[in-house]
């Protein structure tokens, strides 16, 4: 009982109106910048940093954290709206999300993902008010084998669930690994790849590649087809979410906010994992999976959870071990440090209120996006009403300018721009995006783990199935992938046996 | 309390304008007003203690007369960063002009430093350099500058590297691992912060002088590398001592020898591995601070460098580096360049090798 | 839709993609490989270049024989609840983007594409040397007026209003530093 006790002092501080106040600026701020393209959460709290060191370290964490968990909110309306997916957790919402909107179906798109969000987020802040000190010691028992199995793992993951045909994903796959490798080599620091450019020594930039690929490469496919007239305004629709989507949705939020969960306490590509993973838990138990890619409901509410509760999760490993699980729980780290306090494992005990302050102030965050987020569900697919013309223009610029703050880099404008082009013949080539960036994203920890593995056991791979974790990582993949091919080849000859195609 | 209102303001004027649709040029014109970025010279919020004629007059007597740049090749909230705008507040003072910290990672440190490379040298812009960025970058590629295009202003950032191992390890001491090295050649695992990084280079050094045969797994910073000792991944590592501070506290992690050559004031107790008789493993990187191009007038650096010396000494200053567990020892301009000319020679022989 | 000759439409993606795994396998095979044990930095790339280029001879060997589509349109409206406000050429426009003809060709009208790749390049040029104002103004105009068609009283006051909104948000509330700008006088 002693963790009520704690958390009802927690819920004093965050009660306390200043704090309601960072909380409720935190999430509106995050749900802003979440839209705005190109200016994730780690970009905003890192050019607010200095306002944030004025202000004592409790307001300051809940204010970080709402940012945090809001773009996460945020993040879904552009993947939804204009395919312009804000960081590598909400590619996978576009797959279904983006094809709702073209339907006329973005209001329930954007309000499944609300209230799939709030559910998440909720569950993952119980999750870590109880399970926290627990938790934290299985992540750290994930070694470097067990990464370069769970990454592999997602990578064949979205190769096969990439929406379009499995050789061409695979292609993409294969190309985003290899974009990953541009920049130094993580074991013996030689540079690869870059052309010539010190601007590629750091390898290419996440953001500018996405926004690139998705939102650029997306808006010339439309310029093109624009003129043809068969995409000239996207229908609005409904704006609510029936009784019945939201049963239609239920199960897949429930699913995808225990996996997001788990798996987002990893430091390092949990989140993404936890959406591709997610994804795929919907496709292979939904009985009607060829819908998934068009505009399926699940498909959105599954990986919306799980990337919400990813972004609770993640703050395990930092508060109770002081581990920044990504670069804005490095920026929470930085903070905290600053005020003189320590994240690590003595954080709880030495610093209760601001550790249960924290997270009280998360399950108000989280009711309070939801109360703004749903009255602004109609509003911001008001902009789908807004002439392509403008709103074209205007993504473009403020996904430039974005980019642009990221690292005070023109460069990166370039980036976008070069993908922006690739984004497009991808897209007339019928290849999928998709694969090839979360590729890009699981192959930098993949070759980096894969091959520290390998000098750890002295270049012997049973290190890989000698594990228990990793091995039992290894069987599971083996087990999907003889399923898949099972499947596959099942279905191929139930086919050819059965119906034919009709037209 | 400006950006403050600010910060505020810009979330209204978000909603507001999300509302209204792009209706938000009123707003703008007020507001516009406050903003620093298009501030004349002169009339910032700094104490005007040296407020100086707006006439464009180079060279020293006068400087500064404008806002200064500092520009950091590293991201925002890393030990970098947060230590330069520690500083910050206290140069202002002594400056009497604005300072702007400005981060701009990517490109190994090498964005930065060519940014600075290729700023007037009016000492209006200013370079933060480790040994990363101004050593390693630029001799494992051709990112076209060497610490020899630089002046050096003075450092203030000086990191001791502590080996440690889990507090459940059975080696006690630094002889106990080395020995049990000796015993089993090639099992021993040990991380360090990245390939190519002084941890890395340090642990490479000491394997030929002690002739010793371990697995050097390079992580991908400090960070991963406390994580794979947590979780027994490795059996030692080798880090700046303020990372694992807060493990040691918690008896998670052992340290068993402070490999830089001073003690660290952070964990008094633990002897160098000079002390404890095992050579080759000190590696002494230089010193963090601040560098300006080459030409920049001598009184400016001077001015620039009595700034900063005022700075380290400084109580809030102090207090701040407490905090992220760094000790300003402030390293005066000649010291300061002799520290990356002998770190240069050092690398110079040692990358060359690997 | 299926002509019985090869068409380059096609062809040309898997040609393409065969083109960068050759590319890449070429600058990859020039790092040190090592051993699998050991691998070294060109290893990775390497099986990455060998594994696009396999997959794109794959895709051209089936594009040679390309068989036809294995739904149809009406497939997919069984599945998707007749929700009002869903119009069949949404539908059909998402069915062909993900299940239908897959590779498209250029067309005369891929020039708008192209114009505005051009804008954004030259865009990004300006703004290095002439800061945000200004370059923005112009890339919004360009969009509005000659890609957009917007007329002029309609693409003027958007393209001011952008450009002060974007303004508003990077420069004075996130205090981006931008490259010096002609029209704002920055005292740098």
């Amino acid at each position: 009982m002693d963790t009520l006790n704690a958390m009802a002092s927690g819920f004093e501080v965050a009660l306390s109106w200043h704090n309601l106040m960072y909380c409720l600026i935190g999430v509106l701020v995050g749900n802003i910048v979440g839209v705005l393209p190109g200016l994730g959460p780690t970009a905003t709290i890192s050019l607010l940093l200095p306002f944030a060191f004025t202000l004592p370290p409790e307001s300051s964490i809940i204010m970080m954290a709402g940012i945090y968990y809001g773009a996460m909110y945020g993040g879904s309306i552009t993947s939804t709206l204009l395919d312009l997916p804000g960081e590598a957790a909400s590619v996978v919402t576009t797959f279904d999300g983006y094809q709702m909107t073209k339907q006329g179906r973005a209001g329930i798109a954007l309000g499944i993902a609300a209230i799939g969000s709030f559910v998440a987020g909720t569950l993952a802040v119980i999750g870590l008010s109880f399970l926290a000190p627990g938790l934290a010691g299985f992540a750290v028992k994930f070694g470097a084998p067990e990464y370069a199995v769970l990454t592999s793992l997602g990578i064949l993951l979205v190769a096969y669930l990439g929406t379009k045909s499995f050789l061409k994903s695979a292609v993409c796959a294969a190309f985003g690994l290899l974009l990953a490798t541009i920049g130094q080599d993580p074991i013996t620091g030689s540079i690869r790849l870059t052309f010539g450019s010190n601007h590629l020594l750091g390898g290419i930039d996440f953001a500018a590649m996405a926004m690139g690929v998705f939102g650029v490469g997306e808006i010339l496919y439309n310029l093109e087809h624009l003129s043809k007239g068969t995409l000239k305004q996207t229908k609005v629709g409904r704006v609510w979410p029936t009784v019945k989507d939201f049963a239609q949705a239920k199960w897949a939020i429930l699913r995808g906010s225990v996996i997001g969960f788990f798996v987002g306490i990893l430091p390092g590509g949990g989140s993404i994992i936890a959406t591709v993973a997610s994804y795929g838990v919907e496709k292979k138990v939904s009985k009607t999976p060829e819908r998934f890619g068009k505009g399926a409901i699940e498909g959105v509410a599954g990986p919306e959870s799980a990337n919400n509760a990813a972004a609770g999760a993640a703050f395990i490993p930092l508060l109770t071990l002081g581990i920044p699980s990504d670069a804005v729980m490095a920026l929470i780290f930085g903070t905290l440090l600053l005020n003189g306090i320590t994240p690590g494992p003595q954080l709880i005990g030495e610093h209760p209120d601001l550790f249960w302050g924290v997270v009280s102030s998360m399950y108000i965050g989280n009711a309070l996006l939801l109360l703004l987020n749903l009255p602004f569900v109609g509003l911001f697919i008001q902009l789908l009403r807004v002439r392509s013309s403008i709103l074209m223009a205007f993504a473009v610029v403020l996904t430039l300018i974005g980019v642009y703050s990221l690292g005070n880099d023109s460069f990166n404008m370039g980036v976008v721009l070069f993908f922006g082009v690739l984004g497009y013949l991808m897209r007339k080539a019928g290849f999928d995006p998709a694969p090839m960036v979360l590729a890009f994203v699981l192959g930098k920890i993949l070759e980096g783990t894969f091959r520290q593995s390998l000098i750890m056991s002295n270049g012997d791979f049973a290190i890989f199935a000698t594990r228990p974790l990793s091995g039992g990582l290894l069987g599971l993949t083996a087990l999907g992938v003889l399923y898949a091919v099972a499947s596959r080849v099942w279905k191929a000859r139930r086919r050819s046996g059965g119906r034919e195609p009709k037209g | 309390m400006r950006k403050k209102f600010r910060f505020a303001a810009l979330g209204t004027a978000l909603l507001l304008t999300t509302v209204l649709g792009a209706c938000g040029s009123n707003n703008n014109n007020a507001a516009g007003g406050a903003s620093s970025g298009a501030a004349p010279s002169g009339s910032a919020s700094a104490p005007a203690s040296a407020s100086a004629s707006p006439s464009a007059s180079s060279g020293g007597a006068d400087y500064p007369t404008k806002t200064i740049q500092i520009y950091v090749p590293f991201s925002a909230g890393g030990a970098s960063d947060l230590a330069v705008r520690a500083l910050q507040p206290k140069l202002e003072s002594v400056l009497g002009q604005k300072v702007e910290v400005i981060d701009k990672p990517g490109g190994a440190g090498a964005l930065s430093m060519n940014e600075v490379l290729k700023s007037e040298p009016d000492g209006y812009t200013v370079g933060f350099v480790t040994v990363g960025p101004g050593i390693i970058t630029p001799l494992s590629s051709d990112v076209g500058y060497t610490t020899a295009d630089f002046d050096a202003v003075g450092g203030f950032m000086d990191n001791p590297y502590a080996l440690a191992v889990s507090a459940s390890s059975a080696y006690k001491t630094l002889q106990e691992l080395v020995d049990a090295i000796k015993a089993k050649p090639n099992t021993i695992k040990i991380g360090t912060t990245g390939p190519s990084s002084p941890s890395f280079i340090g642990l490479e050094q000491f394997a030929k002088t002690q002739d010793l045969k371990f697995q050097l797994v390079p992580f991908n910073g400090g960070v991963d590398a406390v994580n794979a000792l947590l979780g027994g991944n490795v059996d030692a590592i080798v880090n700046v001592d303020s990372e694992i501070l807060s493990y040691v506290k918690d008896n998670k992690f052992r340290p068993l020898a402070i490999v830089t050559k001073k003690r660290s004031a952070i964990l008094p107790d633990v002897q160098t591995s000079d002390e404890q008789n095992l050579s080759g493993l000190t590696f002494a990187p230089p010193p963090g601070g601040l560098f300006v191009p080459k030409g920049t007038p001598a009184d400016v650096i001077a001015k620039l460098e009595d700034a900063l010396k005022q700075a380290t000494a400084d109580a809030d200053v102090k207090k701040s580096f407490d905090n992220i567990f760094i000790e300003p020892i402030f390293t005066p301009a000649a010291e300061f360049r002799k520290a990356y000319d002998d770190a240069l020679g050092y690398y110079q022989e040692n990358l060359k090798k690997s | 839709m299926n002509t019985p000759r090869i068409n380059a439409a096609a062809l040309w993606p898997g040609a393409v993609s065969l083109g960068i795994g050759v590319y890449f396998l070429v600058l990859s095979a020039r790092m040190t490989l090592g051993s699998w044990q050991n691998p070294g930095p060109g290893l990775w790339p390497t099986c990455l270049s060998v594994l696009i280029s396999l997959v794109s001879l794959a895709l051209l060997a089936l594009a040679l024989r390309k068989k036809p589509a294995s739904g149809t349109i009406h497939q997919l409206q069984e599945h998707i609840h007749p929700v009002p406000g869903t119009d069949d050429a949404a539908l059909e426009a998402a069915w062909e983007r993900t299940e239908g003809a897959e590779e498209e060709g250029f067309t005369r009208n891929s020039r708008y594409p192209l114009y505005a790749v051009l804008g954004l390049a030259a865009f990004i040029l300006l703004f290095e040397r002439f800061g945000l104002s200004l370059p923005c103004l112009a890339l919004l105009l360009f969009w509005t007026k000659l890609l957009g068609k917007e007329r002029w009283r309609v693409a003027v006051p958007v393209s001011v209003g952008l450009t002060a909104l974007i303004y508003i948000i990077f420069g004075w509330g996130l205090d981006v530093p931008f490259p010096d700008d002609i029209l704002l006088f920055n005292a740098r």
